[in-house]
């Protein structure tokens, strides 16, 4: 357990909406609600009332990512008159996620390592980012978390195979967790501990039995899901040693129709594109947009050449970044939290454990045998 | 910050998407994971649809024509301007010199209003959609063998069928939610068959995939049909009982022997019995097709000949059980639905039709014409109207034969286009004027499951901007018919008050719902999944061709082959086809304004097949020259296997593409479909 501050402490349900009523008022606060259908969508809330509670979804389609990396965002203004004169735009708003499920979270520190190159992350405060994004960085410093830990997995949740979940053990700045009607309320962070100081009258302190309550509900959400994390394990080493056979992703590369969406709802997918747009003849803006290792324009370069023109090397790809060692040493841990958006999304039913359990049961042919001699040998 | 949930506009399958805004800017979209559509997925163009929509090419302010060249002018002037010109061509050469052309990407109250326009306003039934160009084939064909031109079935049903029909679709390019039914239904067990020249994404999957020559499916489908019969894989005495026709059809077909369809369309006998079998052979089965089924002049007989099939096989039956016409425009059949066709006013009632006449004449307080109208092609013949009013369409680009389009257009004495960008038609108008895209109108779209949905509008439009049903309604105000809409909500009262198999559709009912399939004729009808002939058994809705065929029975239309209008000969050996790309939409209008989109194919190409670039020394990306008896264009090309030997590939998005230079205009006059295929022959333009 590595939590800022041991003590729990414990938040009634008619206190948390009352304190929700004065953050709302004082920063964007950005929470699961109700779109059309009952289905869950993360935006900011006005009011309490449009909140989605945590018994009542599992999560979003989209990860909260697009509060840190929207789709489309504009990164400066551009003017050329006597030289050029950029003005960058920047985001920065107070924001606070309530309701964000550990997956993301762990994603989202993932992405700190990318965009901060850790700096964002208690993990690994030792490497220098080499190129800080401020854009996300500005985001992400300003955005509060407070989490809700998972005691029902959905449907598609594998998180446990993936170290996503169902609890943080850090990286919040609050995790609330259901129990006996009230919250249980874990304190991640120093800027955690403020608010429950700062906001005393609403929190008691947790009896002894309660913080064994906790950790039981813990235990029983563990074990809700089923024994499959070590298929992750295999597909790990299997994709490192080049055990896999191009067969497979040939199989696979059938079923995409190139649509991007798994990078789009991956919470851990960062790839961008810029794009220019010029507004006169001296001005204009530069954009960045989310991009997808599944779209073969990605990797088109000068002269109009695609280096990975097949669907099958796209794929193949894609899920050797998602599982290969070296990613996993590089970004410290491997690339899929265990959200089970792909799942959803995939036109083409393609999606992270349907490939793990294929490249779990593909047999190692000679093929891919000779391939890592070969790579071995050099 | 608010996420508002519409429809997607970039295909006919309608899936729900939320817009993310960012201080009135759509910055993102979300997929809708409860729609029945969408359930959490989209494609890449419904993931990139917002791009075009603050693109600075949008049209801010009514541009109208000066000497050479457009001036930027206020709303008033042009309106008057536009008023005026009309008024004095109607005077000077009657109401039926103008013309209308709808468009299948608009919502359905803008064809809705543009439809009282031409017919109440102007005085002509003058009127067709974009989509006539393509789909017009639909419509007639389904209507003339089931009594109504639309989709039997609904999409979530292609996964629990038997077997799948997919005749001339490169689905995965087109529909993609299509697709990805399919796929799934093939790995549960579903058998596919496939019928197409080209090698697709799903063909992949086909348990026969019956590659016949371009433009030979009348003669394919009879072959089926034949072997049917021949090898009584039906009972006949059943279909006898429940259909009319049966014996012209049986009797035309005994010529499309298994050798006959081996010679005419190039597909062994032992593929045709094969496909023969699953498709009979099954309670179960389902129909797809799409362009290359109506894009040809035969387009109507090739639809009759799919609807005979599945009629003999007594697939027209209950769930997971019909046809699902795959129409590439996002509200090609709301168009039609709405009367933007020359015959029908909405709902498919007729324009020569006593009674209907009277009640729309009763409604809209005018006198209205009887004889239906000119089709597209009619209107975009040269010399045949005086002036054209044309919303969201870019026939320039959509019709075969820039150079016969771009004639008519300089020949009219008075051109009004509306559209969100300075089209490649545009740029011939008098009168420009600048309207609302999808994300900025309030509306309704119509999808090929005969889904209505709500179209929401996410942000303001760009500059002076208007939704189409408002300018139409300021034109008209000018002409002297008075038409007062506060708002959408109004147009969609009129239209299920004046419309049957609308009526029990309001914005409020698709506010709570995921859409309403039609007919949807009363305030507590649940909507139609599946539509049969005998729905109109208890209601008030009539399909007026199921009566003129009598017996209210199911029709048999015997179809015979036609040979292609222009087929291959020894100077120019091969088939040009035409066709859709999965990154671009249409006219390209907006997909090439779309960075992500147009990154994946930024210029248009030829593909043809490994064989043929042999023989004739070609390489990839080489620049090749491809020439008609009408004219020739330069391209890049591409090598794959995927087109037939002797076929060439040229997609249709782009502005430079003159691949419509080449095609056949020869049924402009008759006003058939335009046939998407012609004679080529290709050489490099320069020997390596």
């Amino acid at each position: 357990m590595s939590r800022y501050e041991e003590d729990l402490w414990i938040i009634t349900r008619d206190n948390l909406v009352a304190l929700m009523e004065v953050f709302i008022k004082t920063r964007e606060v950005i929470a699961p609600v109700r779109g059309h259908g009952e289905e869950v969508i993360f935006y900011p809330i006005e009011s309490i009332e449009d909140v989605a509670w945590d018994w009542q979804y599992v999560n979003a389609v989209l990860p909260p990512k697009r509060f840190f990396l929207p789709q489309t965002e504009v990164m400066f203004e551009y003017r050329y008159d006597n030289g050029y004169k950029i003005t960058p735009r920047y985001d920065d708003r107070v924001r606070m996620i309530f309701g964000i499920r550990p997956c993301d979270v762990n994603a989202l520190v993932f992405l700190d390592r990318f965009f901060g190159g850790g700096s964002l992350s208690k993990k690994s405060p030792d490497e220098e980012p080499l190129f800080p994004d401020s854009h996300y960085i500005k985001r992400r410093a300003n955005t509060f978390i407070i989490a809700f830990g998972c005691h029902q997995p959905g449907e598609n949740c594998f998180c446990v195979c993936c170290d996503g979940g169902p609890f943080l053990e850090e990286d919040y700045d609050l995790q609330l967790t259901s129990m006996n009607g009230d919250y249980a309320v874990e304190v991640g962070s120093a800027r955690g501990l403020k608010i429950i100081y700062g906001n005393e009258h609403f929190f008691h302190m947790a009896s002894s039995d309660e913080v064994k309550e906790l950790e039981r509900i813990k235990e029983d959400a563990l074990n809700k899901f089923g024994d499959t994390c070590a298929y992750v394990s295999k597909a790990i080493r299997r994709v490192t040693e080049a055990k896999v056979d191009d067969s497979l992703w040939e199989k696979l590369a059938e079923r995409c129709l190139d649509c991007g969406g798994c990078s789009y709802v991956c919470p851990t997918c960062c790839c961008y594109n810029i794009v220019d747009i010029p507004l006169s003849e001296k001005s204009g803006i530069r954009t960045r947009t989310w991009d997808s290792c599944a779209f073969a324009g990605f990797t088109r370069i000068a002269g109009g050449e695609i280096l990975r023109s097949d669907k099958k090397d796209r794929l193949k790809r894609r899920f050797f970044h998602k599982l290969s060692y070296q990613y996993i040493e590089k970004n410290k841990r491997h690339g899929c939290v265990g959200c089970g958006r792909c799942i959803t999304t995939c036109l083409g039913d393609i999606n992270m454990p349907s490939v793990v359990e294929a490249i779990r049961k593909q047999k190692v042919t000679v093929q891919a045998a000779a391939t890592l001699r070969h790579e071995e040998e050099i | 910050m608010k996420d508002v949930l519409t429809t997607c506009a970039f295909c006919g399958c309608g899936c729900g998407l939320y817009l993310q805004i960012e201080k009135g800017y759509v910055t993102g979209v979300t997929p809708s994971r409860r729609h029945p559509v969408s359930r959490g997925r989209l494609c890449a163009r419904g993931w990139h649809i917002y791009e075009f929509v603050h693109h600075p090419d949008r049209l801010k302010k009514p541009l109208i024509r000066e000497g050479g060249a457009f001036r930027k002018t206020s709303w008033r002037e042009a309106l008057e301007v536009a008023a005026r010109k009309i008024i004095g061509i109607k005077d000077k050469y009657g109401s039926d010199s103008i013309g209308v052309i709808a468009s299948a990407k608009c919502t359905n109250e803008d064809n809705f209003v543009l439809m009282k326009f031409c017919r109440a306003s102007l005085g002509t039934n003058n009127i067709d959609n974009g989509a006539s160009l393509y789909d017009s084939a639909t419509c007639p064909g389904l209507m003339q063998s089931l009594g109504f031109g639309a989709s039997t079935n609904s999409l979530n049903e292609l996964e629990d069928t038997e077997v799948i029909l997919a005749a001339g679709t490169d689905t995965t390019q087109t529909h993609p939610q299509v697709a990805s039914r399919i796929t799934r239904a093939v790995s549960r067990g579903t058998k596919l068959i496939v019928i197409d020249p080209q090698k697709t994404q799903i063909s992949n999957f086909a348990n026969v995939h019956l590659r016949l020559k371009p433009g030979t499916y009348v003669g394919l489908i009879n072959g089926l049909i034949h072997v049917i019969l021949k090898d009584r894989l039906i009972n006949e005495e059943d279909v006898f009982r429940a259909t009319s026709n049966l014996d012209s059809l049986k009797k035309m077909v005994e010529k499309y022997t298994p050798d006959y369809v081996a010679e005419v369309c190039d597909v062994s006998g032992s593929d045709l019995k094969k496909a023969a079998r699953l498709f009979a052979g099954t309670g179960r089965a389902m129909m797809v097709y799409s362009t290359g089924v109506t894009g040809q002049a035969a387009g109507k007989d090739n639809v009759c000949a799919l609807a005979n099939l599945a009629l003999l096989c007594g697939h027209l039956d209950g769930p997971h059980n019909g046809i699902v016409a795959l129409q590439e425009q996002n509200n090609a059949l709301g168009a039609a639905d709405m009367g933007a066709l020359p015959g029908f006013y909405s709902g498919y009632q007729r324009v020569d039709s006593e009674t209907e006449k009277a009640r729309f004449e009763s409604e809209w307080n005018t006198r209205l014409p009887a004889r239906p109208g000119l089709s597209i092609l009619e209107m975009l013949s040269p010399g045949r109207l005086k002036a054209l009013y044309i919303m969201g369409e870019n026939p320039l680009i959509t019709a075969p034969d820039v150079g016969l389009i771009s004639e008519t257009l300089k020949g009219l004495e008075f051109l009004v286009v509306q559209d969100i960008f300075l089209t490649e038609t545009a740029e011939f108008a008098d009168i420009v004027l600048p309207a609302a895209s999808f994300a900025e109108e309030d509306g309704t779209f119509t999808s090929i499951e005969r889904r209505v949905q709500r179209v929401r509008a996410g942000v303001s439009p760009p500059g002076e901007a208007l939704p189409d049903w408002k300018i139409i309604t300021e034109v008209s105000n000018r002409i002297g018919y008075r038409m007062n809409y506060d708002s959408p909500v109004q147009v969609m009262e009129e239209i299920s008050h004046l419309t049957p198999i609308y009526e029990g559709i309001s914005y409020e009912r698709l506010d709570e719902e995921w859409g309403l399939q039609w007919p949807c004729p009363d305030k507590e009808h649940p909507g139609t999944a599946v539509l049969r002939r005998d729905f109109s058994a208890g209601v008030k809705i009539t399909f007026p061709l199921i009566e003129q065929n009598g017996r209210g029975k199911e029709h048999f239309t015997p179809v015979e082959d036609i040979p292609l209008v222009e087929p291959p000969d020894e100077e120019y050996p091969f088939t040009l086809t035409t066709g859709s790309l999965y990154w671009h939409w249409h006219s390209g209008t907006m997909t090439r304004r779309s960075a992500t989109l147009s990154r994946e194919y930024p210029d248009v190409f030829a593909a043809i097949n490994p064989e043929d670039a042999e023989q004739l020394g070609i390489r990839k990306n080489q620049r090749i020259r491809i020439i008609s008896k009408r004219g020739e264009m330069e391209t890049a090309a591409m090598v794959t296997d995927r087109v037939q030997v002797k076929t060439v590939f040229i997609p249709q998005h782009y502005k430079n593409t003159a691949s419509k230079v080449l095609l056949n205009p020869s049924n402009f006059a008759n006003g058939k479909a335009p046939e998407m295929l012609c004679a080529v022959r290709i050489e490099p333009v320069m020997k390596l």
